[in-house]
């Protein structure tokens, strides 16, 4: 009798255990979602991108170092890197090539901000299509490599004048064209799109002279940006690109 | 009798004019080629092959003319290096796809122009040797410095010669 009692008591105990387990966790409402923690989300990005990219984690730029890891950049041997239907990149643990996607399912990032199309794209007027579908097939190598991965298109920053770079009205007017059609794809491809050169731009839209580099003639050259600028960017990254 | 010697003289030298046109296999596979090719050029990144999208996007409508594609580039991002076989579905389908070719060389050109010109300049004699040479049924795409060029198509010249196996 005592032993049915247990058994009876036990079998109650393990229903209600069932039930419980299975009753779905109540949805927390859009609007009381917890807000994201910024330096949090910040931390866990990785960034996919060229030289500029490159330098977010190079200990040369003292008013940014250490705030990027630089085994969260993701970019080409030597920081070149430039858009293409196929990329590979160096990745940052082994310094063996690897593509992007097996990158982004090795890594796994929780925030991926790809910042690429200046190399190849700002100076011709005739790879409109290639552009496009290069950084479409990106992100749909990504989303499928990393599902969990939020992907985070950075806007192309604009040019300074007075540099080497010819007609940089002309190449400023083509990297918005090439920003329109990034928040096109953004649009289309449910990813969000972070308009970085809005802030990076002077009253005539170059980029500004603070944030250009100074340096060394190789960086020099209207299109780098000074550590000043870097850590401009890092600063509208960690207040935009997170959240809604 | 000196007409008849001259006709036959002539009928004697006919063979002579076909034989200076190389005949080439055309039973190699493009992979097999490929591979040829990048054993005979090492890299120290080694090389990575593009996929079906980058024929579509970069070799417009080749998929018409072709029955076999191999484009394969160096891993290396500081480097240009690229080279593609294709295999024609027909002798007239083979100048269409070096028509093909010669416009993806144009374009390459385009794209890399800045960015070699800034940081690559190293890599501006490849984009200047691009060249595209036919092999039988066989097209050769090369973005390569004039000696790997060489090398590339000697390799393939060699592969397709009747005296080598497969």
């Amino acid at each position: 009798m005592k032993i049915l009692s247990v058994l009876t008591a036990a079998a109650i105990l393990s229903a209600v255990f069932f039930f419980s387990s299975c009753t779905p966790e109540p949805e927390i409402p859009e609007e009381t979602k917890p807000p994201v923690n910024t330096a949090e989300a910040f931390e866990k990005t990785y960034f996919l991108g060229d030289s500029n990219t490159a330098h977010l984690a190079h200990s040369s730029y003292k008013a940014i170092c250490g705030l990027v890891l630089p085994s969260h950049i993701l970019t080409g041997s030597g920081g070149t890197l430039m858009l293409d239907l196929g990329m590979q990149i160096i990745d940052p643990e082994s310094k063996e090539p690897i593509s992007v996607s097996d990158a982004a399912e090795k890594y796994n990032p929780a925030y991926l901000l790809i910042t690429l199309g200046y190399n190849g794209y700002a100076f011709s007027e005739n790879l409109d299509t290639l552009f496009c579908r290069a950084y479409e097939k990106l992100i749909n190598s990504i989303k499928t490599a990393s599902p969990q991965t939020s992907i985070i298109i950075q806007s192309i920053f604009p040019v300074r004048a007075g540099t080497a770079i010819n007609d940089p009205d002309r190449v400023n007017a083509r990297i918005d064209t090439l920003n329109s059609q990034l928040i096109k794809i953004a649009s289309e491809n449910g990813v969000k799109y972070l308009d970085t050169q809005s802030i990076l731009r002077d009253e005539n839209g170059h980029l500004r002279a603070e944030y250009s580099c100074e340096g060394s003639i190789y960086h020099a050259d209207g299109y780098h940006l000074s550590d000043t600028g870097l850590l401009a960017v890092i600063n509208y990254i960690k207040s935009n690109a997170y959240g809604d | 009798m000196k007409k008849i010697t001259i006709v036959l003289i002539f009928a004697l030298c006919l063979p002579l004019f076909s034989c200076s046109q190389t005949n080439y296999r055309n039973d190699v596979a493009v992979d097999a080629l490929a591979e040829k090719i990048k054993a005979a050029l090492p890299l120290p990144y080694g090389y990575a092959e593009h996929d079906g999208d980058y024929l579509i996007y970069r070799f417009e409508d080749i998929s018409e003319h072709v029955d076999g594609a191999a484009v394969v580039y160096s891993k290396d991002t500081k480097q240009a290096d690229l080279f593609a076989v294709f295999h024609a579905k027909s002798a007239r389908d083979v100048d269409e796809v070096e028509e093909i070719c010669l416009e993806f060389i144009k374009d390459q050109r385009e794209l890399f122009s800045s960015i070699v010109e800034q940081y690559m300049p190293s890599e501006e004699s490849k984009l200047d040797a691009a060249e595209v040479r036919i092999f039988g049924n066989y097209a050769v795409l090369c973005v390569l410095s004039p000696s790997d060029l060489k090398v590339a198509f000697e390799t393939v010249a060699s592969a397709l010669n009747f005296s080598q196996s497969p």
